[in-house]
């Protein structure tokens, strides 16, 4: 008879699930060489947001946590660059990527610190009045952020050029992936997922939920930072529009399209809400009001995700 | 004197709060519904009441109209969408994706444009107490909120369709059984709500004017109220708007480079001590 | 008044208000150790309230709660959980999307954080494998919570109760919505966990109540009406009266 354990636990399967991942990889890696700029731009900024996208799940799929303002963690990635580099100040990407996680975990432990001692929909009230907080502040503080206007003169590290950049971001992408995908097997992912299913049961088998949701919060806020410092590379540009409840609404809709319940689901959903963005708004300025209705029929006739429903169908 | 004026500015802005929050709040308390969406409400009545009131050259019909509006508009969401979405997770979804499409058409037709509403004339003057000099439409807006404040508390404690809210919240099944249409009743606080807000954005767009981003920034302050104030309840909204109003405009007066730090530090000192809100319920 | 090493629970004065509504008032209760106290009263009486109270799921308005006579009256509940406090919930509450063997490898595992691999030790296997085969589930490892039986998952509560290792187990209807069958064995195990720990039970099948309490306290609009042994209960006029009386 299999031990406890090993009847649990799904290491065989491990194999089966590198393939998809490997042919993903494939594909990424050969987008440059084989499409326009314009896709390639189009698969870079995807990336890019996906670092908002699946730290914004790590919080709601993962730990049942709606953060409204999610798009704190992006703005300060972002400002960071924008203070350090655009600035004069130092040139060292490492130093910049270093500086950027350690404030903003700083930050996040601070906010969340605040923001969990509230439940449900204060929670994402509160978080969504941290975001404002910062966005008005940039805004007024013009001295130090540049106001209204933000802060540029940014180069890209390395001086890379775009496709290297792409390169770069990839790899970047890959390795926080790999990450996230190992918090979630762990422990601790474990914990977070059965917080999501029944905080009060957790509470009773003796768990310290708030810890679990605590560092689920700044890991999340890390995560998003690294995405924010990706795009204000690429943009040249740090704003107060970074810090938006917009930038944190993209997150959200991409997560719901792609589906919360996985991984790879808000990369998928980045995908589709970039490309829509992109291509609608050639064709027009109401970007606004599709991307509204797409909220509204995601959540009337969509509400899985496409991930959700491949593997509804995928258990028939 | 400064001190009076920047006090009256305090509480009229406390009472363009309270005329917001308190429809989120009895959405939020006596409903259980989320709708993020009630700060669009209060930017369209402002760009309505101003397009309005210069079309018609009336205060009255600015009013009248911004209010109208927004009443329907909360009517129509509640009967075409809050009545199935009941899960707090759609509605914020829902609601989401409304800001989005407000914001949409008020870029549309007003450009994202500042816009004021003009008071009307009758109140645009001040009147002289004991030496003071008080700007009539002010007092009038803080009147108007002392007035609507009372009537939801009377509403809400005093009267049977209070009563019935409250229990058609914690057992809709039951008061369906007792013959009461638990939704006529549902879709009548919506529009009140909705009216409310319409109400605000009119008058606070006399004073703060009407602006792409509005809604969000009013939306922030009213979820701060209803947070510090205590979750959920009326009183606590009432408390909560005075604090923050007073938090909002003294500290604007006195560091006007660190934006609603003030707002922002009562909420995080609240949050660290009483997370559930000055007069809010811990279970 | 006995020796107080004896008592596993005191309650003192315990209070729960609702707005104007005392949902528990002012009882004052003894648990003994290695004991099978069972707590009774018609609906609405206070039983899980009080419950709630007890382990941490709601705080009391006022009054104290011992447990060896460590002050528990302010603790969260995970706490009290750790200090060795366990109860299963009268209403299902489980993970739906689980399986059956994730979340008995989440209640067996140690409760500090970390980032350790989903695994468990060999020694807890064994406890979950006799716990398993006890109840009948052993091949019921891989489904999910939402597709087991309403009787499997009544189950499921105790096992994560007994998996917990506690000095005290609060079990809330046990058998309410089971089979005649399913009862009498969730019964037998009551029966056989009592050997070891000390049972809180609150139920509604007088026969369950009688045949397994060693003490039983009734509970009517809040407080303790009643309390005895199965006998005295059996014969108590005012038992009768709360139950059936006007």
């Amino acid at each position: 008879m299999k031990s406890f354990p090993q009847r649990v636990n799904k290491d065989a399967k491990r194999l089966v699930w590198m393939l998809p991942y490997g042919l993903v990889f494939a594909l990424m890696v050969s987008i440059p060489a084989y499409s326009s700029s314009y896709i390639t731009g189009l698969m870079l900024i995807t990336l890019m947001y996906a670092f908002g996208s699946m730290s914004f799940n790590l919080l709601l799929g993962y730990s049942g946590l709606l953060s409204f303002g999610h798009a704190y963690a992006w703005g300060l990635g972002s400002y960071t660059v924008g203070m350090l580099v655009g600035k004069g100040i130092t040139d060292n990407f490492w130093l910049v990527l270093g500086i950027a996680i350690f404030v903003t975990g700083l930050v996040s432990a601070f906010f969340g610190f605040l923001a969990l001692r509230t439940h449900g929909v204060y929670f994402s009230f509160i978080t969504l009045s941290f975001s404002e907080l910062l966005r008005s502040s940039v805004m007024k503080w013009t001295k130090v952020t540049g106001g209204e206007n933000g802060l540029t003169g940014i180069r890209r590290p390395f001086a890379l050029d775009e496709t290297s950049y792409y390169y770069l971001v990839l790899v970047g992408f890959v390795v926080c992936f790999f990450i996230m995908k190992w918090l979630i097997a762990s422990w601790f992912g474990k914990i977070l997922n059965g917080i999501r299913e029944n905080e009060s049961r957790i509470l009773m088998l003796g768990y310290n939920t708030w810890v679990y949701k605590y560092f689920a919060f700044i890991f999340a806020g890390i995560f998003a930072a690294i995405g924010g410092l990706l795009s204000a590379y690429y943009y040249g540009i740090a704003a107060p529009d970074h810090f938006s409840l917009l930038v944190t609404g993209n997150f959200l809709l991409g997560t719901l399209i792609g589906g919360k319940r996985t991984l790879f689901g808000p990369v998928l959903g980045t995908a589709v809400v970039v490309g829509s963005n992109n291509y609608i708004s050639t064709y027009t300025e109401h970007w606004l009001l599709i991307e509204g209705a797409m909220f509204i029929l995601v959540v009337t006739f969509f509400k899985k995700g496409i991930f959700g429903y491949i593997q509804e169908w995928w258990k028939r | 004197m400064a001190l009076i004026i920047q006090m009256l500015n305090a509480l009229s802005f406390a009472a363009i709060l309270f005329l917001l929050a308190s429809g989120l709040c009895l959405m939020l308390s006596l409903m259980n519904v989320v709708n993020l969406a009630h700060g669009s409400l209060y930017m369209l009545a402002g760009y309505i009441g101003y397009s309005v009131g210069q079309w018609a050259d009336s205060f009255l019909m600015a009013l009248v109209t911004g209010i109208s509006t927004t009443a329907l508009i909360s009517f129509l969401m509640d009967r075409i969408f809050f009545r199935y979405f009941k899960d707090h997770l759609e509605q914020i979804l829902l609601t989401f994706g409304f800001i989005y499409i407000f914001q949409d058409v008020a870029r549309t037709l007003w450009h994202g444009n500042y816009h004021f509403v003009s008071a009307p004339a009758i109140l645009s003057g001040s009147i002289h107490i004991l030496g003071a000099v008080f700007p009539m439409f002010r007092l009038c807006v803080i009147g108007i909120g002392v007035f609507v404040a009372l009537g939801l508390w009377l509403l809400q404690e005093k009267t049977k369709i209070g009563a019935l809210i409250r229990a058609g919240v914690d057992d809709s099944l039951m008061v369906q059984a007792l013959g009461v249409d638990i939704n006529r009743i549902f879709t009548l606080v919506f529009t009140m709500a909705g009216a409310l807000a319409g109400l605000s954005g009119v008058l606070g767009s006399v004073l703060i004017g009407a602006y792409i981003g509005a809604d969000l920034d009013i939306l922030i302050f009213a979820v701060v109220v209803i947070v510090i104030g205590g979750l959920g309840t009326l009183q606590g909204a009432m408390v909560g708007s005075v604090l923050i109003g007073f938090a909002e405009v003294f500290g604007r007066a006195f560091l006007p480079e660190f934006a609603h730090f003030f707002v922002y530090g009562v909420m995080a000192v609240i949050l660290a001590t009483r997370p559930s809100g000055l007069l809010g319920r811990t279970s | 008044m006995k020796n107080s090493s004896e008592n596993l629970i005191v309650l003192r004065n315990l209070t729960k208000k609702f707005g104007s509504m005392l949902a528990v008032n002012d009882v004052s209760l003894v648990i003994e150790k290695g004991k099978i106290h069972t707590i009774i009263g018609p609906n609405g009486a206070g039983k899980t309230t009080l419950f709630n109270l007890i382990c941490g799921n709601q705080r009391c308005t006022s009054g104290q709660i011992l447990l060896l006579g460590q002050d528990l009256t302010k603790l969260p509940e995970y706490k009290r959980v750790r200090m060795g406090l366990a109860r299963s919930f009268q209403i299902n509450n489980l993970f739906p999307d689980f399986t059956l063997g994730e979340t008995l490898l989440l209640t067996a595992a140690p409760k500090t954080v970390g980032f350790k691999s989903f695994q468990i030790a060999a020694r807890e296997s064994a406890t979950i494998h006799g716990l398993l085969d006890q109840f009948g589930l052993a091949d019921r490892l891989a489904i999910k919570t939402k597709n087991l039986s309403y009787g499997e998952q009544r189950q499921v509560e105790v096992i994560l109760g007994l998996l917990l290792a506690p000095k005290v187990l609060l079990l809330d209807e046990p058998t309410s919505g089971l089979s005649p069958a399913e009862t009498s064995q969730m019964c037998d195990i009551i029966r056989k966990v009592a050997e070891n720990l000390t049972v809180v039970l609150i139920e509604h099948d007088l026969d369950v109540v009688f045949q397994l309490s060693n003490k039983i306290s009734v509970m009517n609009y809040g407080r303790i009406i009643y309390e005895g042994t199965t006998n005295e209960v059996r014969a108590s006029a005012e038992v009768k009266e709360a139950y059936f009386g006007g």
